[in-house]
């Protein structure tokens, strides 16, 4: 089991890697722009990349041709099951779907941005005017509220954050054979963990419905159909897994891109201020436009077919086939994105695809949507944020995950 | 939707946007999404090479967005005026917010009595400054200079294009023969044609209205400005013809230069006195022999739908459809006219109002149809009586050169008299060629043109630190 104290981020990147993994992200905007003008659908063996915004939409919402390619990676962490963000559209991919959207409802959301900006609040005003914000603030507060709102409490021995951000790391961004060997405990502990907390609420018999496992726990009682330990622990498993490794990876990125546009971060603290929630969103959202969390989703052919049909570039593709649907250039493309080089906290919403598009759009983009500005808006709204000295205000990477970033402020 | 017995419906989707046309289009889908997806399905498959997009855009549970397709489609017009040139709505709208405080704060009149212009408006700016920060800045140029240069340029180059192009034959003939050949056969051809010219040019007794400008007067009192524009093209033309001299005919620079002055010469003259009125006799002929409706008859369910979907706000849209003659003369004086009318527009109006009339927010032609049809569509203000009043009695002449070549127009005289002079069937015939606009969206519906530019007007004002007394006091004759 890992210590409480261990490093949430695997030490695994060396040096030169990683100057050469931040090099190759910071050059991406002008590879991307590069490519859209030159070569739209690249392609190198079996592997496609689409850069157009439009090319990018076809390939996201044409999900009867395109695959998610998560199932085999996703059975490995959840015991074999079959979890609806590997599924294809069938009736037990929408019938997933249903009951899990069934138990997390809007009325919830407020009180996520409530809890999680309490905590935020708390954390900036005992900082002092100096905060490393990636694990302090952006992964406590997420962590912390998440947990309580699906119901899968801190494990006894172990660290959820560890677990979880690990099996992110494995699920989505690659793997390796020391990751692998990680992976084949933890994912069983996180799966047992689980199921110690559904056995221990119904020997206490504790009926509250406040987070999704309760809720889950009321539908068992029910006897309604489909909601057995396998499926809950299943769902709680891929909640855990994909949801709160995110805001820690989303929103220092974010606050990076605000920092280096000091009238954005003006625009941004004065929203904070006036506790326009929205306009604070736009400020987040708008700053990942330069840099997701992922420049890139991955899809897999399911039969032969032709991406951009009808078009110049049209491209074919057999089945099998990886196909990269470039999200990052898509969002800059001038073709479709108005001043894509602008920094505009005030675009319409169809101009983004942080949360993907179509049949496999982010679950958890009602919760992100609540949850971003929450933690954000407290330390936007402290005067004279600014980077702290020397490297340490710049945002360091550990592999694909932020590591740190350090900021100042005036205290109010 | 345009409908006509001699064609299926047509389809036509407007958009006059400010940027880019790319995000147009995705917002559009963004809006309109499944539904945009649902109309292009009630439409006939295209034989183009767009055919494939759209099966793929309107198949069973299709995704695919209708942008491209669309986009494949699009038609720019060939003719378009803009009123409010140089304004995006964000800017207008801003203005209006604008003009609205400033017309509440001056509701108490007698808290002014005694200021200046100047000190009302310093009062004013500051009072408003808080909430319109932009007031400190100094407001961008509606059209930049070089956009005003370039259209110049361009209405430049295709008036030389095209008189140059026309003077070719009578620069050959001079390069063919002498002096003394090219006058007797000049004049050989020049005096029947300006007799035919001078019997004809005149309207046919039922057709003269009491139009005031005629074609000859119009150059009449352009004559110097013609002459400018000849002696332009003879300068601009010289080189061409030295070079072509050099090239085909092998001579010396200076013998090239020296020879193609004469030809061109030669060339003015034919143009002017042999193709102008030559071309006049033809389109004469033709107008002499058209066949105008003089009593079109619009479907009573028609009309009453058109009504009933107008003046519900201050601005209203109306959308025409006509068929074009089929001459050659016709159809090339429509292809090269229309042009030059928009390019001479953008040019000339900087000052959002087209002439005197003073309710166009934007008026475009394009061609339809293989370039058989002539779409209109425009949005005005006021009633669509008045705006074609307006088009009748301030702008007929404009107005009969670009429709004097469609099917059953009034009769026209040498391609700007008469024709939409002749009010009550010009006006008969337009409502015939509408259709009910089913589906328009304003920007700002409760503006007009003229509000518009009032209220640019005093926001500009307002943006100066500093006005000068008679400036301030013109400034204030808005309020």
């Amino acid at each position: 089991m890992t210590r409480p104290s261990a490093p949430i981020l695997r030490d695994r990147t060396g040096k030169l890697k990683q100057w050469a993994m931040d090099r190759l992200r910071a050059a991406l905007p002008g590879i991307f722009a590069f490519l859209r003008r030159v070569w739209p659908i690249p392609k190198i063996g079996k592997l496609h990349m689409v850069t157009l915004h439009d090319d990018v939409r076809e390939v996201l919402l044409t999900d009867t041709a395109f695959k998610v390619p998560y199932a085999k990676k996703l059975a490995d962490l959840t015991n074999g099951y079959e979890a609806f963000i590997g599924m294809q559209n069938t009736d037990a991919y929408r019938s997933q779907l249903s009951r899990l959207e069934s138990l997390a409802r809007p009325q919830d959301m407020k009180r996520l941005a409530d809890t999680a900006e309490e905590k935020a609040e708390a954390i900036v005003a005992r900082s002092g005017g100096r905060l490393e914000v990636v694990d302090t603030l952006f992964r406590t507060v997420t962590f912390e509220v998440l947990e309580n709102y699906f119901g899968v409490a801190k494990p006894e021995f172990g660290d959820l954050r560890i677990w979880s951000t690990r099996m992110f790391e494995y699920q989505f961004l690659g793997s390796d054979k020391s990751l692998h060997e990680e992976i084949d405990w933890m994912a069983p502990a996180l799966s047992a963990h689980i199921q110690d907390i559904l056995n221990q609420r119904r020997n206490n018999r504790d009926t509250s419905e406040n987070d999704l496992l309760g809720r889950a726990l009321a539908m068992q009682r029910q006897e309604d159909e489909g909601w057995d330990d396998a499926f809950i622990r299943t769902m709680l498993s891929a909640l855990v897994i994909g949801g709160p490794p995110q805001p820690p990876m989303v929103l220092p990125q974010a606050l990076e891109q605000l920092l280096r546009r000091p009238e954005a971060l003006a625009s941004a603290h004065k929203a904070a201020v006036e506790r326009d929630e929205g306009l604070v969103f736009g400020h987040i959202f708008e700053a990942l436009r330069f840099d997701p969390i992922s420049p890139i989703l991955p899809r897999e052919a399911t039969c032969d077919c032709v991406i951009a049909e009808g078009t110049k570039r049209a491209q074919h593709v057999a089945a099998g086939d990886k196909v990269l649907a470039a999200i990052q250039s898509a969002m800059s493309d001038p073709r479709r994105i108005p001043n894509p080089e602008r920094f505009n906290p005030t675009r319409q919403p169809h101009e983004y695809l942080h949360f993907g598009l179509g049949l496999h759009e982010c679950f958890g983009r009602h919760i992100n949507r609540a949850m971003f500005p929450a933690i954000c808006a407290p330390l936007l709204r402290r005067p004279n944020l600014r980077r702290a000295g020397r490297s340490s205000g710049r945002l360091a990477y550990e592999g694909f995950f932020p590591a740190s970033l350090t900021v100042v402020f005036d205290q109010a | 939707m345009v409908e006509s017995s001699d064609y299926d419906a047509l389809l036509v989707i407007e958009a006059n946007f400010d940027g880019p046309p790319g995000p147009f289009w995705a917002q559009l889908q963004a809006l309109l999404g499944e539904r945009l997806r649902e109309v292009l399905r009630c439409c006939k498959r295209p034989m183009d090479s767009s055919a494939c997009l759209y099966d793929l855009v309107t198949a069973d549970r299709s995704r695919r967005d209708p942008a491209p397709f669309l986009e494949c489609h699009v038609i720019h017009p060939k003719a378009f005026f803009h009123g409010n040139r140089g304004l995006p709505r964000e800017r207008i709208l801003a203005e209006q917010a604008l003009a609205e405080m400033v017309e509440d704060r001056l509701k108490d009149g007698s808290s002014w009595n005694g200021q200046s212009s100047e000190e009302v408006r310093q009062a004013l700016r500051s009072e408003l400054m808080p909430k319109f920060d932009w007031l400190g800045n100094k407001p961008a140029t509606r059209i930049p200079l070089t956009e005003t240069l370039l259209d110049w340029l361009k209405l430049a180059a295709l008036l030389f294009a095209v008189l140059h192009i026309s003077l070719v034959p009578g620069a050959v003939l001079a390069a063919l023969l002498g002096d003394a050949a090219l006058a007797v056969l000049f004049a050989v051809a020049a005096i029947p044609v300006w007799m035919f010219f001078n019997r004809y040019r005149r309207p046919i007794e039922t057709v003269g209205t009491s139009s005031s400008v005629t074609l000859l007067s119009f150059a009449r009192k352009n004559l110097i400005k013609i002459l400018g524009a000849l002696a332009v093209l003879f300068l601009l033309s010289w080189p061409i013809s030295a070079s072509a001299n050099v090239l085909a005919r092998d001579l010396a620079w200076p013998a090239a230069w020296q020879a193609s002055a004469r030809q061109l010469a030669w060339g003015i003259v034919w143009l002017i006195a042999i193709l102008i009125p030559a071309v006049l006799i033809w389109m004469r002929y033709l107008e002499r022999h058209d066949s105008s409706q003089d009593g079109p008859e619009t479907d009573p369910l028609v009309l009453r739908q058109m009504r009933e979907m107008e003046d519900w706000i201050p601005q209203n849209h109306m959308v025409s459809v006509v068929s074009l003659r089929p001459q050659i003369p016709r159809r090339a004086m429509s292809y090269i006219g229309t042009p030059l009318i928009h390019l001479a527009l953008r040019a000339a109006v900087h000052d959002g109002y087209l002439g005197s009339m003073r309710t166009i927010h934007c008026a475009q032609w394009a061609f339809v149809n293989n370039g058989s049809r002539l779409l209109f569509l425009s949005n005005y203000d006021l009633s669509w009586e008045s705006y074609f009043d307006d088009f009748i009695e301030k702008a007929h002449e404009g107005v009969t050169a670009v429709w004097c070549g469609s099917v059953g127009f009034p009769p026209v005289t040498m391609l700007i008299e008469d024709g939409a002079a002749h009010g009550r069937a010009f006006k008969n015939w337009a409502r015939h060629s509408m259709s009910p606009t089913r589906f328009w969206v304003s920007a700002y519906p409760n503006l007009t043109v003229d509000q518009i530019e009032r209220n640019n007007r005093i926001a500009n004002g307002l943006c100066a630190a500093r006005l000068s007394p008679e400036a301030a006091r013109q400034w204030a004759e808005d309020l």
